[in-house]
């Protein structure tokens, strides 16, 4: 399949691969050069290939509560929340946002990988007045990320315009008279938002970001730079950090779930994962060689096998590898601790350092 | 003069008498990506056909980089330890080490140009 911005990519000259299905950009030459300007200055993402699926009537929230572990019915119009969903096993389906609109009208945005689970999931426990939509919403997705994004948008959308905040969305028009969701969220561990609106209206939106944004540092950027940024702000990804084996305790998501409220479904099977000291932790790790840690490669502390990589690879930020590490029940050490990151092909030296690896400065 | 062959691996090498320079081609870097770490042998170290030479690492992947033929290592291009990016914006044109071709009769085993576009013409295809 391909986004309403496929051509675009194809102007750019972007290296593209199939992602979930999906023609997506890898990068546009440099992934290293468009995750440093994200940091920077700001990057544009296409990330269309997301799913959202719009649920909206009376039992939208009580049925929201019931397949989710947060609870979105006490949100105001206009706020975001992050929550993961999961099985009555208490394995995890996927990790999603939900928009919510008003009362009883609610959007939810997942994972490109788990647009069909998702939806098989959600329709296998929809009651009628749940209001959930038969097809994902024909809409696209522009992530616009980093330190420069507020006075980009503000450039392309007119200096008046009343910004929302962290987690937070505003509905407007475009240029064009198009509606535009405005939401101030991203995956980058940067200030930045995500704009949705008609697919056929987004490559007019993407050329005019690129446009007004480039004296500010705008560039494009793809898949390999959003994984970069995502993993220096140590920021999960279903299918890594969370996947279906894997408890959402594992992955550090307690503070998504409240264990008071009953009736959400996987409730029991975590209450019994968490009172059985099974519950792994979570340490990131700086290589202090030359290489990169990779998902999966070991974690030993001399001989001893103590957790596995989630996620590796190169930090551009921090010029080395970084990895984030599920480790094994009970283990847990102290900042600057060596290890060794064994992979297919050699053994790496890493020292345990602070998560995230990057954390922007925040000035207000 | 050398003469420029290629292996079924990507590597190019440039044999001149009983000596040889090794690198990879521009088909490996582009399959690669951008590369961040280039590990090297040292003079001196000898290698057999197809035992890894030195590795490259890439942000999207790790490769070994292979011995053409039972070679031993004379010099390595130090220059890559700190530029890696090097390979990336000229692959043909940089240089990974330079050798002692150990066995000459296996330089027989190796692609001519035409051989080696033959074999992108099919990775391609």
């Amino acid at each position: 399949m391909r986004t309403s911005l496929y051509e675009e990519h194809v102007r750019l000259g972007a290296r593209l691969v199939d992602y979930a299905g999906f023609q997506m950009p890898l990068d546009y030459g440099s992934s290293i050069a468009e995750h440093r300007s994200v940091r920077s200055a700001a990057g544009l993402f296409d990330v269309s290939h997301m799913g959202i699926l719009p649920a909206e009537g009376p039992g939208a929230g009580d049925f929201l509560a019931r397949v989710l572990t947060n609870d979105p019915r006490p949100l105001a119009a206009g706020r975001v929340l992050y929550s993961p969903m999961l099985d009555e096993d208490g394995s995890v389906i996927d990790d999603l946002l939900v928009y919510c609109l008003g009362p009883g009208r609610y959007r939810l945005v997942v994972n490109a990988g788990n647009r069909q689970a998702d939806y098989e999931h959600l329709h296998a426990h929809a009651t009628p007045s749940a209001g959930l939509a038969a097809d994902f919403a024909p809409l696209a997705i522009l992530a616009l990320q980093g330190p420069a994004s507020e006075a980009i948008l503000r450039l392309v959308l007119g200096g008046e315009i009343a910004l929302p905040g962290s987690y937070r969305f505003t509905e407007t028009c475009d240029s064009a008279g198009n509606e535009l969701l405005v939401s101030r969220t991203g995956y980058t561990g940067e200030d930045g938002f995500e704009l949705y609106l008609p697919a056929a209206a987004a490559p007019v939106l993407w050329q005019r970001l690129l446009a007004l944004g480039e004296s500010h540092g705008l560039v494009a950027a793809g898949l390999a730079a959003r994984d970069s940024l995502r993993l220096e702000a140590a920021l999960p990804l279903y299918g890594h950090e969370i996947s279906r084996e894997r408890s959402v305790l594992d992955a550090g998501l307690g503070r998504f779930i409240n264990f008071d409220r009953e009736g959400f479904l996987g409730r029991e099977a975590l209450l019994e994962w968490r009172a059985s000291g099974r519950v792994r932790g979570r340490l990131a790790l700086i290589a202090t060689g030359r290489g990169l840690p990779r998902a999966d490669d070991r974690v030993l502390d001399g001989e001893r096998e103590i957790g596995y990589v989630t996620s590796g690879g190169y930090s551009p930020t921090l010029n080395c590898g970084i990895a984030l590490v599920s480790t094994d029940p009970g283990i847990s050490y102290e900042e600057g601790r060596e290890l060794v990151v064994q992979g297919a092909r050699r053994a790496l030296p890493a020292r345990v350092c602070q998560r995230p690896h990057y954390r922007r400065l925040r000035v207000r | 003069m050398s003469q420029r062959w290629y292996t079924r691996e990507h590597e190019w090498v440039d044999v001149d008498g009983d000596e040889a320079t090794v690198g990879i081609t521009d088909f490996a870097q582009h399959q690669l990506g951008e590369i961040v770490y280039v590990d090297l042998p040292e003079p001196d170290d000898s290698f057999s056909a197809g035992e890894a030479l030195a590795a490259v690492e890439s942000v999207k992947t790790a490769a070994d980089v292979y011995a053409p033929f039972n070679l031993t290592v004379t010099e390595v291009n130090g220059e890559l330890i700190d530029a890696p990016e090097l390979l990336n914006q000229n692959a043909e044109g940089v240089w990974l080490c330079r050798v002692r071709i150990e066995n000459p009769g296996q330089i027989a085993g190796l692609l001519d140009h035409e051989g080696y576009s033959a074999i992108l013409a099919a990775a391609e295809s």
